[in-house]
C-alpha cells in the first residue's frame, strides 16, 4: 500500500517534470500545489472545526461545567465530550491539518530521493516504479539542479566563509507564520485548543527547520510552498489572525478560570 | 512532559526515523558492492568499509577504514594496480579518491595504509577510475572527468562532459582517446592530447556501463538503458549495428573473440555476433541480470537478482546453476579456478561467497 503511494507520487512528480521542460524544482512546487488543492476541503473543514472549538470556550454551558466539575476531572471530561458531540465539534481539529502533512512529507521525501536516483540501486528501483505511460528512458537522469540548489542534498549558501542554511531558515519562518496565523486571537490559557496550537507554533517550525537542515533541499521546496499556500488559504477563508504576528498580539483578554 | 505535546513529539520522532531510514550514506545496502580479485585475495567495497579476504581460506586480511566513518562509502569496484596497491573513490561526502597500500597493514588494527590523494570533485565517486602509468582518469558524479597525478594528487586536467552530471562507468582508452559513458545518454570520446571531446554519440538512454573494445580495437560495444547494445566505430562514433534487448542493459558487454556477451534486466543473456549484432543465442536463466557476464575460457557466467549464478558453455547450453541467499547485482569476478560473488546487503546471509568454476560453493565470508 505504502509502496503504491510512493509510486503514485513518483510518477506524478515525473509526469509534471516531463511536461514542464525537465525542471524538478518547479515540478515539486506544482506537485505541492496539487496536494494542497486535493487537501483543500479537508483543511477548510478542519479550520472551521478549530474555530468552533475556539467559540466553545466562550459558551456559557461550557464555562458552567468547568466550574461545576472543577474537582472531578473525569466527570468534566465526560461532560465536555457530550457537549462536543452534541455540537459536532472535533477537539483535535486544529492539529489535524498539520498532522496530516506527516505521511505526505515522508512520502514526498522518499519520492524525491527515489526520483533523483543518486545510486545505481536507486536508479534500478526508479525504473521499476514507473508506470507505462512515462518514457523513463528519456526522462532520466533527472536534472536535480534548481536555482542555486541541488535538490537531492541539503542546501546552504556560503556567505563570508559561513555556510548559511537559507532554505531551512525560510522553512522555519514560514512554518512559524502559518502556525501563528491559525492561533486564536483571544486565547484563553485554559483553552485546550489554544494550548495545542501554541505548542504546535513552537514545535513545528523547529522540527521542520531541522528536517530542512538535514534532508534533501527538494523537501524544503515542498515545505515553503506548502506553508505559503496554507497562509493564502487561511487568508482567503478569513481565518488568518495577522495580529498574532505582532509582539503580544495573541495575549489573552479572557481571565484564566479558577482551578 | 506536557501530555498534550506527547503525541506531537511521538509523531515527529516517527517522521525523523522514517526520513532517516532512507537517507543513509555510509551504510550497507545503499547500493550493491564493488568487487575485485587478484591471485590471493578478493576485495569487497561494501558501503561503509572495504574488506580484503584471502581466497584459500576465507580469512579477513584487513578492512578499511578500521571503523565505519559516516563520511566514507565505497561501492565502486576497487582498481588493483598489480603491485599491492589499489585505487578507489568514495561515494560518501568526503569525495575522496583513496590510494590504499595493501602491503602495509598495521598489525594492531589490521588496517592498510591509505591516503586521500584527491578530494576536489564536487560530488561522489560511483565509477571506478582508470589508472595508466600513475595517472588516474576518474569520472565523477558531478559530470566531470578528473585526470590526476596519483603520486602528488595534482589535478593535471579535467573535462566537464556530462550534461547534468552522473558519470557512473569506468573509462576505457586506446591510447588516442578516452571513452567515457554518461547517464546523459551519451558515450564521449575525449582526445588525450587536446583534452577536447573528439566525438559524442547519443545512445537513446542513460549509459551506466563501460564500453568494451573489439579484439582489433576498431569497434566499441556498449549497452544503454534504451534497451540496446551498440557497436560503434572507434574513429568517429558512428553506429555499425545495434541489437535490441528486452529491457535495460546495465552491465558492460564483454567481447570474446567473434562474440559479444551482454545481459539485460529482463534476465536474458545475449551472445551476439560481434560483426553483425545477430543474436546467436539468448537464454533466460532466471530474473534480472544487472552485472556484466563473466567470460572464462570455456564458459560464460551470469549472476541474477534472485541470487542465481548460472554458467553456460560457449554454445549457449547451461552447464550448471548455483544459488546463494541475497540479490546479486555485482558481476562475478574470477581468480584462477575460483569465482567470487557479492550480494546486496539487504536480505543476504554472507558478504561474499567463493565458488569453484564448477559452481561448488567453497566458502562464504562474513566479517567477525
Amino acid at each position: 500500500m505504502w509502496e503504491f503511494f510512493i509510486s503514485l507520487f513518483v510518477n506524478t512528480l515525473l509526469w509534471i517534470y516531463d511536461n514542464i521542460g525537465h525542471n524538478f524544482g518547479l515540478a515539486i512546487i506544482l506537485f505541492t500545489i496539487l496536494i494542497r488543492v486535493i487537501t483543500w476541503p479537508l483543511n477548510a473543514s478542519q479550520l472551521k472545526g478549530a474555530q468552533a472549538m475556539q467559540d466553545l470556550q466562550n459558551d456559557k454551558e461550557w464555562q458552567e461545567i468547568q466550574k461545576k466539575y472543577a474537582k472531578d476531572r473525569e466527570k468534566l471530561a465526560q461532560e465536555q465530550m457530550r457537549i462536543q458531540q452534541e455540537r459536532g465539534i472535533n477537539p483535535f481539529a486544529s492539529c489535524l491539518p498539520t498532522l496530516i502533512q506527516f505521511p505526505i512529507i515522508i512520502a514526498l521525501y522518499q519520492s524525491v530521493i527515489r526520483a533523483l536516483a543518486t545510486t545505481p540501486l536507486g536508479l534500478l528501483q526508479l525504473g521499476r516504479s514507473i508506470f507505462p505511460f512515462l518514457s523513463i528512458e528519456s526522462i532520466i537522469p533527472i536534472n536535480s539542479k534548481f536555482l542555486w540548489m541541488d535538490l537531492g542534498r541539503p542546501e546552504s549558501v556560503t556567505i563570508l566563509g559561513f555556510a548559511i542554511p537559507t532554505l531551512a531558515i525560510v522553512v522555519g519562518i514560514t512554518t512559524y507564520i502559518q502556525s501563528k496565523l491559525t492561533m486564536p486571537a483571544n486565547a484563553n490559557p485554559n483553552d485546550q485548543t489554544a494550548a495545542m496550537s501554541s505548542s504546535m507554533a513552537i514545535t513545528m517550525p523547529l522540527m521542520l527547520f531541522w528536517f530542512a537542515l538535514t534532508f534533501a533541499s527538494g523537501l524544503s521546496i515542498y515545505f515553503i510552498t506548502s506553508n505559503l499556500l496554507g497562509i493564502v488559504q487561511y487568508a482567503l477563508m478569513g481565518r488568518a489572525n495577522w495580529r498574532n504576528l505582532l509582539p503580544g498580539g495573541n495575549k489573552s483578554n479572557t481571565p484564566p478560570a479558577k482551578k | 512532559m506536557n501530555a498534550k505535546r506527547f503525541p506531537l513529539i511521538l509523531l515527529a520522532l516517527a517522521g525523523v526515523l522514517l526520513l532517516s531510514a532512507c537517507s543513509t550514506a555510509a551504510s550497507r545496502g545503499s547500493s550493491w558492492p564493488g568487487l575485485a580479485a587478484d591471485a590471493d585475495a578478493a576485495y569487497l567495497a561494501d558501503g561503509a568499509q572495504i574488506y580484503a579476504v584471502r581466497l584459500r581460506d576465507g580469512a579477513e586480511l584487513w578492512r578499511y577504514p578500521a571503523k565505519a566513518d559516516a563520511k566514507m562509502s565505497f561501492y565502486a569496484d576497487p582498481v588493483l594496480l598489480g603491485d599491492g596497491r589499489m585505487v578507489i573513490g568514495s561515494a560518501g561526502t568526503d569525495h575522496c579518491l583513496y590510494l590504499i597500500d595493501t602491503t602495509k597493514v598495521a598489525a594492531d588494527t589490521k588496517t592498510p595504509d591509505a591516503n586521500c590523494f584527491f578530494a576536489a570533485a564536487q560530488d561522489r565517486w560511483v565509477a571506478s577510475p582508470l589508472v595508466v602509468d600513475n595517472v588516474v582518469y576518474a569520472p565523477n558524479n558531478d559530470g566531470t572527468l578528473y585526470v590526476v597525478d596519483m603520486a602528488t594528487g595534482e589535478l593535471l586536467w579535467s573535462v566537464e562532459i556530462g550534461g547534468g552530471g552522473h558519470l557512473w562507468a569506468k573509462p576505457v582508452t586506446d591510447g588516442t582517446n578516452l571513452y567515457v559513458s554518461s547517464l546523459d545518454h551519451h558515450l564521449y570520446a575525449i582526445d588525450l592530447t587536446s583534452h577536447a571531446i573528439a566525438w559524442a554519440v547519443d545512445l537513446g538512454g542513460s549509459v551506466p556501463n563501460a564500453p568494451a573494445f573489439s579484439a582489433d580495437g576498431k569497434t566499441l560495444y556498449v549497452g544503454s538503458l534504451a534497451s540496446k547494445v551498440f557497436a560503434l566505430n572507434v574513429a568517429d562514433g558512428s553506429t555499425l549495428w545495434e541489437a535490441k534487448t528486452q529491457k535495460w542493459v546495465w552491465g558492460s558487454p564483454v567481447v570474446d573473440g567473434d562474440k559479444v556477451y551482454a545481459a539485460d534486466l529482463d534476465g536474458y543473456l545475449y551472445a551476439l555476433d560481434a560483426a553483425t549484432g545477430k543474436v546467436l543465442w539468448n537464454p533466460k536463466p532466471a530474473d534480472a541480470i544487472a552485472g556484466s557476464p563473466l567470460v572464462l575460457s570455456d564458459k560464460v557466467i551470469v549472476t541474477t537478482e534472485s541470487g542465481g549464478i548460472f554458467a553456460y558453455d560457449k554454445d549457449g547450453k547451461q552447464v550448471w546453476p548455483a544459488t546463494i541467499k541475497g540479490k546479486l547485482y555485482t558481476p562475478a569476478v574470477q581468480s584462477g579456478d575460483l569465482i567470487v560473488v557479492a550480494p546486496l546487503a539487504t536480505g543476504a546471509e554472507y558478504y561474499m561467497t567463493i565458488l569453484s568454476t564448477d559452481g561448488i560453493v567453497q566458502r562464504p565470508f562474513k566479517p567477525q
